[in-house]
């Protein structure tokens, strides 16, 4: 906000310095050949003038810079020295708080597994490895990728991949299936693989990125089949998790927490 | 008064046959030109009264009037006249329409920023909408809200002002006067607008002049011209001519000045806004005011928000630019940061702190007209103040007796207790004996509980009060008067000039005793012998020296001074003796002098105190009066503004016993101008008394000098404060910076033309006055710094949002929370902080330099506190998401999958995924949080701002309001986290305690480094810290 004093003070130094006649400054009579020599010679005077200014102005300038500097570097290091401070109380593999996420949403996506597991039950591991469970791409039946590249969007009977959101230490009660409904059961039916749009407890918990090497999510496909005779081809299909009473379906104002809607168009 | 000595003899009117200057008719029939015309008029008016009715016969008066001075206009031709002239009513000044004023509250200076961040907002808003499908209504709601708080403040503050005239309506006397006129020959009633040039009307004790007039009889008549003049002192009028100066003259009577005894009949000469009150009223309402000191702060102010706004807006929007954001969104962020700027909680602070200060000053007997008014008593630097009334009491009052060869002090405080002296002399006896008996004073009835000096009384200014004198200490001067009954007098005339009372002898002797009082050189004419302690003495020359000397000590003083004597007249008059006072028949010399008394208008007590506080404070009192130099003189040295020990020209001549032109002026710093010698002074030779000179009286100055007196100081850079009751004062009053009226003995127009009416027509009260307004001053610097801060904290959110693309820090709701919620109590609070030094020992603020908000404020508030909040707000930001698992490196770039409302899997450090609404309830408890550090970190700002220099220990803790304020910003903090319904209502949730102390370190940081800072600036003072960061 404050004028630079060497944009003030240079220009009118210098200007003075030309338009004034060399000779005139120093009283002396004008001789041939002095031009460049006097001219030389106002060079350090002038010089001389600005420095007063300069030392006059840029010294408080140039102190509030450095102090604002030194402040500054100051707050910069203790910022960082908080922030390190608060980064060492974080546990590395588990999150602090969860209760932001108490229940996963779903979604749609593809996937790739590791290791067997038995059935039914919640894979509860302590460490110091944790092994991710295998899902074998068979469950997932017509809508697995290996019968069909396609998932059936060239048959006109789409898979579409559910899964829940990853969420660390998350054990679902009862028995979590993912149950798919059509609007409109005319126009097409819906198809969940594996059966039922069983979840099987095996999977859960997660441990977390850093110790749960490998981990994916369950997966629950859903295959749109529409009606042959209809005429229109559009559907949206509702699906949500059910059968788990700790895993939520409802909330006004998260759409996508517990359930998950999603619209079909097919063109012949 | 000074009116016009130099003749121009009656240059507007010779012109015109009519008295009445055509101007009426120009006015109606040349609109257009009017304008012109008003600036000349003023010039006009601001030269001195030219009139020559004074001078004329009666026969020329009656022949320029042409009306008969027996029978008047006849009722046909005063209708005539009535309806060329208009009504005899002043044209009261055109108020400003209420629509005007209430304009004025919503879209002045301060308001007009704020309007502009409602209109960006709306702009903003509209792009927004225009360029996106589903625009967030952000700016739509902080649109709504800067309008929502410009009308309310604004209504606020009209509602103030408008209250502080209602209370000004009060003043006005509703009460339609009534005129006696002879016209056709037949007297009658008319109202007093009727009253036209010509009409032959007359007055009597009690009435209130119609018109200007000439008089052409009178009987005793006697005018109190104080509402023109501000002298209370009864005039006397007759028709003879006997001044030059139309104000001087005998026979001449102003409009709306009052008779006050006797009868007079007279031609009205002029009436309405021709009349001399007409003229002062005109030029008054015709004077353009300037603004304000603090209205002129507020835009300097203004201006330094806009140039960082926009600094700041231009910035961005090249960073935004550059960081690839397309241009329509970078001129929203542009919007965006300029409107962030604006400080919306300010102006309902400022007008807050302002009416408060403005109630406070009101119960000390200060009402403020207008609030912006507050503040400029505290900025003044040059007080004019009128003498009577202001600095006197107005009311004539004993002050000093010569007898015995001695000077006796009387006691003149308001409160007269009496026994000051000895009393114990014959002499005073004799002398209390001769002031009450000869005496035409007397005390209204019915006030008897009442104490003396404030019991009103029949009779002149100087009677009264020896007559209160004598009843306060010596006896009832109702019995005495009883004991010695009146059998003849004289009473007191101009070329007598003595007064003359013979009463029957209290003793059984049944003589009569002659008393006498009068000018003193007259009295001392007529006696032979003097009275010394109970004997009588031949007169001798000694005598007469000591009197001399006493009359001259006593005049000195500018006091007004009466000889006593008196005569026990011989067995030859005793009882019975029948005294004729018109052709005398009883001896009037060889009389017995008895002493002296003299009696002044005596300054208030609290005065002189007032005007030492006002010099310590930087204040210059200048004098401005319209009486004599001497009494001017006697007064300015006896409350202070002539110093004891200094010396006038004209002092220091006597002194010295040399011609005054020898003197050497250089070391004069106290002079007394006469009326008469300003008005031959050039503007430059008035600067240069004004300049030279510390102590300075104005004598015998008309209204129009006033006036230009004030121009004066004003050119020289002072802010001036004009205190004066009269419509004499009107014009200063109104071109001063702020004028001051008399609540209690103030005419109308004045109080119309003041800034601020002192209810208690006490001076002192002026110094409270500036006490508050330097105080408030100096408040609102803090209430501005400590308000300014939490701007950082406010704006370094959405920059870093721009630029590092991490989720927003702080919303629009939470800002709108902190300035209009959280930080509104503690700026008000400081308000009510006490003074850190005594404000009256400094000088007055200069106006250039000392700004209320400069760089300083700027850099403090924003490059230093303001930071150490940003980093407490984005530190809790970042422990809230780290907590949940997003750790600070995750989140740089995150911002547009994390706004992407159709992205439910986003996935944080630690491998688990978020949907849109989850991230979004961490996003908004982030800015709850944030938005509760910057409440925890307001708090060390708040105690902070206590004070500017002083360490917070040495200020204590002792303001109520601001705890009750840091209570009240965490409580609402509190409430707006943890209410249920919150987080639908306005999305803010409930925080995790342990969230509520990660700004703590930074509060203390904040403390201990001002502590620190603060400490150094005591330490070096002037110095380096000092030149950088006291603001």
């Amino acid at each position: 906000m404050r004028r630079s004093p060497s944009t003030r003070a240079w220009p009118s130094g210098s200007s003075s310095s030309t338009t004034r006649p060399p000779e005139s400054s120093w009283g002396a009579p004008p001789r041939a050949g002095q031009m460049d020599h006097s001219f030389e010679m106002g060079l350090p005077l002038i010089l001389q003038q600005d420095r007063s200014v300069w030392w006059g102005v840029m010294l408080p300038e140039g102190l509030i810079l450095l102090f604002y500097l030194v402040f500054y570097g100051f707050l910069a290091a203790l910022f960082t020295f908080t922030m390190w401070v608060m980064l060492q109380t974080l546990n590395d593999e588990v999150p602090k708080y969860r209760d932001q996420i108490p229940s996963p949403a779903y979604s749609v996506e593809e996937q790739n597994n590791l290791r067997a597991c038995p059935d039914g039950v919640l894979f509860e591991q302590k460490g110091p490895v944790y092994a991710a469970c295998q899902f074998p791409l068979a469950l997932l039946q017509e809508c697995n990728g290996i019968d069909d590249p396609d998932f059936g969007y060239s048959k006109g009977k789409p898979c579409i991949l559910v899964k829940m959101n990853r969420i660390i230490g998350l054990k679902p009660e009862g028995d979590p299936r993912i149950e798919c409904v059509p609007k409109d059961k005319n126009i097409a039916t819906v198809e969940t693989y594996p059966n039922l749009g069983v979840i099987d407890l095996k999977y859960f918990p997660y441990y977390g990125k850093k110790l749960h090497v490998g981990y994916l999510q369950p997966l629950v496909a859903v295959q749109v089949v529409f009606g042959s005779n209809n005429t229109r081809n559009e559907v949206t299909v509702e699906c949500k998790i059910d059968g788990s009473p700790n895993l939520k379906n409802e909330n006004d104002r998260d759409k996508f927490l517990g359930r998950v809607v999603f619209k079909i168009t097919a063109r012949a | 008064m000074g009116f016009g000595g130099k003749k121009r003899i009656g240059r507007p009117r010779e012109r015109t046959p009519s008295p009445r200057p055509r101007r009426r008719f120009k006015a109606k029939s040349q609109q257009k030109v009017k304008r012109k015309k008003k600036t000349r008029d003023l010039e006009e008016l601001k030269k001195e009264v030219v009139m020559d009715d004074h001078k004329l016969s009666l026969e020329e008066l009656s022949a320029k009037y042409s009306v008969d001075l027996k029978t008047g206009h006849s009722p046909e031709k005063a209708k005539e006249i009535l309806l060329r002239d208009g009504p005899n009513t002043l044209t009261p000044p055109a108020t400003t329409p209420e629509w005007v004023k209430f304009c004025k509250q919503m879209f002045g200076g301060f308001s007009l920023l704020l309007w502009t961040g409602a209109i960006l907002c709306f702009l903003a808003y509209g792009i927004q909408l225009y360029s996106k499908q589903e625009p967030p209504k952000d700016n739509l709601y902080l649109g709504i809200v800067l309008s929502i708080v410009v009308i309310i403040t604004g209504c606020f503050s009209y509602y103030q002002e408008a209250k502080s005239s209602k209370i000004m309506e009060s003043f006005k006397n509703m009460v339609p006067q009534q005129a006696l006129v002879i016209r056709g020959g037949e007297k009658m009633q008319i109202n007093v607008q009727d009253v036209v040039v010509g009409d032959l009307v007359e007055v009597k004790g009690g009435d209130r002049i119609p018109a200007d007039l000439r008089l052409i009889s009178s009987q005793g008549c006697k005018v109190d011209n104080s509402s023109l003049t501000g002298e209370s002192e009864p005039q006397s009028r007759s028709p003879e001519f006997t001044h030059e100066n139309p104000l001087e003259t005998r026979n001449i009577c102003f409009f709306s000045t009052n008779c006050v005894e006797g009868t007079a009949l007279g031609v009205a000469i002029a009436t309405g806004d021709a009349t001399v009150m007409g003229r002062i009223a005109s030029l008054t309402s015709g004077l353009v005011v300037g603004k304000t000191p603090i209205a002129t702060e507020i835009e300097h102010f203004i201006h330094l928000i806009t140039m960082v706004a926009v600094f700041l807006g231009v910035t961005f929007f090249g960073l935004s630019l550059l960081l690839g954001y397309d241009w329509l969104e970078a001129v929203i962020f542009l919007i965006g940061i300029i409107v962030a700027n604006v400080p919306e909680g300010l102006l309902a602070t400022v007008t807050v702190c302002l009416t408060l200060t403005a109630k406070r000053m009101a119960r000390k007997n200060c009402l403020v007209k207008n609030l912006e008014a507050v503040e400029t008593l505290g900025s003044t630097s040059t007080i004019c103040s009128d003498k009577t009334g202001t600095l006197t009491q107005n009311r004539m009052t004993v002050a000093h007796l010569w007898f015995d060869k001695n000077v006796h002090e009387a006691d003149t405080s308001e409160r007269q207790s009496g026994d000051t002296f000895a009393k114990d002399s014959d002499t005073w006896f004799i002398l209390a004996q001769i002031a009450g008996l000869c005496n035409r004073a007397d005390f209204k009835a019915h006030q008897e509980t009442l104490p003396i000096a404030q019991r009103e009384t029949t009779g002149d200014a100087s009677e009264s009060a020896l007559l209160k004198f004598i009843e306060q200490s010596y006896s009832s001067v109702k019995e005495m008067r009883e004991k010695n009954p009146k059998v003849a007098e004289i009473p007191f005339n101009s070329t007598n000039k003595y007064q003359l009372s013979i009463h029957l002898r209290e003793d059984s002797s049944q003589g009569h005793v002659l008393l006498m009082k009068g000018a003193p050189e007259r009295i001392l004419e007529l006696c032979s012998t003097f009275f010394l302690n109970g004997q009588e003495y031949p007169m001798d020359d000694e005598m007469k020296t000591s009197f001399q000397k006493a009359y001259l000590e006593l005049g000195g003083m500018g006091e007004r001074v009466l000889g006593f004597c008196f005569c026990n007249l011989p067995s030859s008059f005793s009882k019975g003796y029948q005294f004729n006072t018109d052709e005398i028949n009883f001896p009037m010399d060889n009389l017995c002098f008895v002493g002296l008394i003299s009696m002044i208008d005596p300054p208030r007590a609290a005065v002189p105190h007032a005007v030492s506080k006002c010099r310590s404070a930087g204040i210059k009192v200048i004098m401005v009066t319209g009486d004599h130099p001497i009494t001017a003189k006697a007064i300015a040295k006896g409350v202070g503004i002539i110093s004891e020990g200094s010396e006038t020209v004209e002092d220091i001549a006597a002194r010295l016993n040399i011609p005054a032109s020898q003197v050497d002026i250089r070391n004069v710093t106290a002079i007394v101008v006469h009326g008469s010698e300003l008005k031959n002074l050039n503007s430059e030779q008035l600067d240069e008394i004004l300049r030279k000179h510390t102590e300075i009286v104005f004598a015998r100055t008309s209204p129009q000098q006033k006036l230009i007196i004030v121009e004066g100081c004003q050119r020289l850079g002072a802010i001036v404060a004009v205190t004066g009751d009269g419509v004499n004062d009107s014009p200063a009053l109104k071109k001063a910076d702020i004028g001051i009226a008399m609540g209690i003995t103030g005419s109308d127009v004045s109080k119309q033309a003041a800034d601020m009416i002192l209810l208690d027509d006490n001076f002192a009260s002026i110094v409270t006055g500036v006490e508050e307004g330097r105080l408030i001053f100096d408040n609102l610097k803090k209430s501005i710094a400590y308000t300014l801060t939490s701007n950082i904290p406010e704006i370094t959110p959405f920059l870093l949002f721009i630029i590092l693309s991490i989720p927003l820090p702080l919303g629009t709701i939470t800002i709108l929370c902190i300035d209009l919620g959280t930080d509104m109590v503690p700026a008000i609070s400081l308000a009510y902080e006490a003074a850190e030094s005594d404000i009256m020992k400094r000088h007055p603020r200069d106006p250039k330099t000392d700004n209320l908000v400069n760089h300083r404020l700027i850099g403090m508030a924003y490059g230093q506190i303001g930071m150490i909040q940003a980093l407490a707000g984005f530190f809790t930001y970042f422990v809230i998401l780290a907590e949940n698992g997003f750790k600070p490196f995750d989140l740089l770039g995150i911002r547009l999958n994390w706004d992407n409302r159709f992205l439910n899997d986003l996935e944080d450090s630690y491998g688990q995924q978020w949907t849109f609404e989850q991230r979004k309830v961490v996003e908004f408890t982030c800015q709850t949080a944030f938005f509760v550090s910057i409440v925890i970190v307001q708090w060390a700002d708040l105690i902070i701002c206590k004070t500017r220099r002083n360490s917070v220990f040495q200020q204590g803790m002792k303001n109520k309001v601001l705890i009750f304020g840091i209570l009240e910003e965490t409580l609402l903090a509190a409430f707006l986290s943890y209410t249920p319904g919150m987080d639908l209502a306005l999305r803010m949730y409930p925080l995790k305690l342990a969230w509520w102390f990660c700004a703590l370190p930074y509060s203390i940081l904040i403390f201990a480094y001002d502590e620190i800072r603060k400490f150094i600036i005591r330490k070096h003072p002037g110095g380096w810290l000092e030149k950088e960061t006291y603001y």
